[in-house]
């Protein structure tokens, strides 16, 4: 209807064209079979992708609870360090390869939209499977992420002990704790392997967190370990710069909560102050309620007084009513 | 609030939807609706090249050309537009449907339209003839005379119903209205029609009829023909009734005369609308008498305007003579139309002795003499030059009358046979009263019920009569006051459906009237003369019909032979 129209209409254009459209493709089945075949190729390529990275995502979790395993396992005398070091880098790979897998998925997603195919449920379901992918792998790569501060603080732990039993600490304690051990042939191929490798400049500046690295390995083999244990000391760097901002973030919010609490009680303060007025306003419309019902019986008194002044008339009234009326009657009955 | 107006704004803009060359396609009914309230000239002015009926076999298909379709949404005319359709006879549909299309219906087209011709799918609730401004039409026709036969209803005439029951949701929606229904009691046709209404207001389609709450009600009033049979059978005075009684006016305002061979040619078929002619307006509701002197005037003043025309001197006066033509032209049509109309009537009148007939059915119906009627009755039934269905007309309303009369009327009824008036006509005295005597009727037609009505009009008669042929009042004239004020009585007009509560929803501010059985001229002049008052009420009246005395005794035949 339209919003000028004078009288009532009713559009049912769109309805009809509904229909039509409808009956157009019931009638028309080969072009909608084509699109529809069109379109399934589409939703397989997305389907298997979807689940490969399903399966990865599960994979790695396996890998996951196996590094936990090992962390919580490992003492301070039977540390697997090596295992440990591959296996995150192992998972570490994983996590990026399936994220850029992810990516892709997203894309084929959106390649299948902007060319307008497949109904809006289709492409719900789609987006849907994205984002329980993600939010998977999200949760593995928190996991994981868990799982190393946890394996930081045994190390931190070990090194604290270590500390106890040993002369020196910080940055020295490195080569005291090796020395200590006195494991030569681990010792030897560690220093070789500090030569080596790239990553192990900044090693030296941040001890704690290197010493890792160092702990008694009978059946170290040597050279070819380095690689593997520079990437998780460089991750464990990161760790530790992230817990700095992580206590930062932590100060800001409990300030923040200090500053909420400070206003609640301002807000608090005013509402009371409201309230005790409002008693005041309460107070004044009883007392005038009361004035009311005092009018309105007095005006009730006065009526009363009028229907009585009234009703000494209303006999004389009836009286020439009824003589009106029986002149009436016989005017009607006999004249006319 | 405006019947014509609204419809002939749905069908301007109906033919406005689509630009450029155009063909107007409608069926048997909607023909009757668009220039009921459009003339032709108007039509072709908005490019419409084409008028076309929808069941006509079409031509060749004619692809250039726009189709605006205008139907009732039947199922008929949907397979004739869905055949249509899938020709591709025209290059583009936009439809109209007249009324509450069905979705089974809308299915069944879209399912034909292959080729996306159909560009728009509209309702315009026009689905009853507006014959005039505040009066609406079903046109019946042969099926009227079965609606007033509440015996025979739920059978045979389910689609006259169904029709009635269309034509006045159309109305209630295009004047956006959702009513307070009440019917007669007395009348088990107004009562199943009024159940129908309500139905379909209050439950199929109470979406659509949800409007925006407005200031004030609408009411509306199912009345049954018998309550007020009189009316009908009365000679009838005034201009537009004058006409209809005796030269009979269809339902698209023209008037057939094709029968005086003495006219010109152009004068055999005249068309009297209040909307395109403005003489017609003003005196539509005069009476003979004023409307002589009305035609006088016109033609006074259409002399002056040719003699002045006649004096052409100068450049100057043959041009604006030449400006004026065309307007000097349709004046002279429309006088000759009136004057040609006038001395037919005159004619008529006189040969038949209508005035005398007229005198002793006014005082049959509004006197209180009985004996005096009896005699005037017999008086005018000897009268040779009356013509036989007078002399019926006038036994039938003295038996309305004086109904317990059983000997007169006897009298009459023998009086005719005398007269040689076929047996079944004769049978007519007792259907009538079986249908419309006193125990069928809910108001008090005679005014002799109550105390008070009698006492008014022996005051009445002590006043004396302004004009003795136009000395009846129509009984719906009392209604449609009572009604307005809220004070008719629910006893005797109950509601169906909810009913209005608080005083000011029983005072409705717009009453739509609709007569199972038609309607006559000389209520639509009451219903006229009542919105010109502009009392705060606006009253809207229709009928399944437009009847005259002719169209109303053969109903009545129609309804005596279904009785047997």
């Amino acid at each position: 209807m339209r919003a000028i129209a004078p009288a009532r209409a009713r559009d049912r254009t769109d309805e009809f064209c509904a229909i039509a459209a409808r009956a157009r493709t019931a009638l028309d089945p080969a072009n909608g079979r084509g699109r529809a075949r069109e379109g399934n190729h589409d939703a397989r390529a997305f389907a298997q992708m979807a689940s490969a990275i399903g399966r990865g995502i599960h994979r790695t979790s396996l890998e996951l609870e196996r590094l936990n395993a090992l962390a919580k396992a490992s003492s301070l005398m039977d540390d697997k360090a090596r295992e440990i070091a591959e296996a995150s880098a192992v998972i570490k790979m994983e996590i990026q390869r399936l994220n850029e897998s992810l990516v892709e998925l997203q894309n084929v997603r959106a390649r299948g939209g902007a060319r307008g195919e497949g109904s809006k449920t289709a492409s719900d379901h789609d987006g849907a499977v994205v984002d329980t992918l993600k939010n998977r792998l999200a949760t593995a790569t928190k996991t994981f992420k868990e799982t190393l501060t946890n394996r930081q603080a045994s190390i931190k732990a070990g090194e604290e002990r270590r500390a106890m039993f040993g002369a020196s600490a910080g940055p020295s304690a490195v080569n005291a704790g090796l020395d200590y051990l006195g494991d030569d042939a681990f010792a030897r191929a560690m220093r070789a392997g500090i030569g080596g490798g790239a990553g192990f400049g900044n090693l030296q500046g941040s001890g704690a967190a290197a010493a890792n690295a160092f702990v008694p390995r009978p059946d170290a083999p040597g050279q070819g370990v380095s690689t593997p244990y520079a990437m998780q000391t460089q991750d464990q760097m990161q760790l530790y710069n992230q817990n700095a901002a992580y206590a930062d973030s932590r100060q800001e919010a409990l300030q923040n909560v200090e500053r909420t609490i400070t206003e609640l009680g301002g807000i608090f303060q005013q509402l009371a102050t409201m309230v005790s007025e409002q008693g005041e306003l309460a107070i004044r419309i009883d007392e005038n309620v009361d004035d009311t019902l005092a009018n309105v019986d007095s005006a009730q008194a006065q009526l009363l007084k009028y229907l009585n002044s009234i009703s000494s008339n209303r006999w004389l009234i009836m009286k020439i009513f009824a003589v009106l009326i029986s002149f009436f009657t016989f005017f009607i009955v006999f004249i006319a | 609030m405006n019947l014509a107006g609204a419809h002939r704004e749905y069908v301007s803009r109906m033919l406005e939807s689509a630009s450029g060359m155009k063909v107007l396609v409608c069926d048997a009914v909607t023909v009757n609706i668009v220039s009921a309230v459009m003339s032709q000239s108007d039509v072709l002015r908005r490019e419409v090249f084409l008028i076309e009926r929808l069941h006509e076999r079409p031509h060749e298909d004619m692809p250039h050309l726009k189709a605006v379709v205008f139907v009732r949404p039947t199922r008929e005319n949907v397979k004739a537009l869905a055949k249509q359709v899938r020709r591709r006879t025209y290059g583009e549909y936009r439809v109209f449907f007249s009324n509450i299309c069905p979705d089974g219906l809308l299915q069944e087209l879209a399912g034909e339209d292959i080729g996306s011709v159909v560009a728009q799918v509209e309702e315009y609730y026009a689905d009853a003839t507006a014959v005039d401004r505040n009066v609406f039409s079903l046109e019946l026709g042969e099926s009227n005379s079965s609606l007033m036969n509440p015996a025979q209803w739920s059978r045979s005439v389910g689609m006259a119903v169904d029709r009635c029951v269309e034509g006045i949701a159309s109305v209630l929606l295009s004047l956006k209205r959702r009513p307070f229904i009440r019917h007669q009691r007395s009348s088990e046709a107004a009562r199943r029609l009024a159940a129908d209404v309500g139905r379909l207001v209050y439950e199929q389609e109470a979406g659509l009829f949800d409007f925006p709450r407005t200031e004030g009600a609408a009411h509306l009033l199912v009345l049954d023909r018998f309550d007020d049979a009189v009316t009908p059978l009365l000679s009838q005075w005034t201009y537009q009734a004058m006409v209809h009684e005796i030269f009979g006016i269809t339902s698209t305002n023209r008037v057939d005369l094709r029968h005086i061979k003495t006219l010109r040619k152009d004068l055999r078929e005249v068309v009297l609308s209040a909307h395109e002619d403005s003489f017609f307006a003003n005196n539509m509701y005069a009476n003979y008498g004023d409307l002589g002197a009305s035609v006088k005037a016109l033609v006074d003043e259409f002399q002056q305007h040719t003699n002045m025309s006649k004096k052409i001197e100068s450049i100057d006066d043959m041009a604006r003579f030449v400006e004026s033509y065309p307007e000097f032209r349709v004046k002279s049509g429309n006088v000759s139309k009136h004057v040609a109309l006038m001395s037919e009537l005159s004619a008529v009148i006189s040969q038949r002795q209508l005035m005398a007939a007229s005198q002793v059915e006014q005082e049959v119906v509004c006197g209180t003499d009985r004996a005096g009627a009896f005699a005037q009755v017999v008086d005018a039934l000897r009268n040779p030059a009356l013509l036989e269905e007078e002399r019926l007309k006038l036994v039938l309303l003295f038996a309305l009358r004086y109904e317990k009369e059983q000997n007169q009327i006897a009298d009459l009824t023998g009086i005719l046979m005398q007269h040689g008036i076929s047996r079944a006509r004769i049978g007519l005295v007792r259907t009538i009263l079986k249908h419309g005597g006193e125990a069928a009727r809910t108001g008090d037609l005679f005014g002799n019920r109550s105390f008070l009505g009698r006492a008014s009009k022996v005051v009445g008669s002590l006043k004396g009569v302004e004009n003795v042929y136009t000395q009846h009042s129509p009984l719906i004239s009392s209604t449609i006051q009572a009604a307005a004020k809220g004070a008719l009585k629910q006893e005797d007009y109950p509601f169906v459906g909810p009913s209005p509560n608080g005083a000011a929803a029983g005072k409705p501010t717009e009453l739509v009237i609709f007569i199972v059985g038609g309607v006559c001229y000389e209520e639509t002049k009451v219903c006229a003369q009542f919105n010109a008052l502009n009392t705060g009420c606006h009253v809207v009246v229709g009928g399944s019909t437009v009847l005259n005395a002719r169209s109303f005794v053969d109903d009545l035949l129609e309804l005596q032979n279904a009785d047997r």
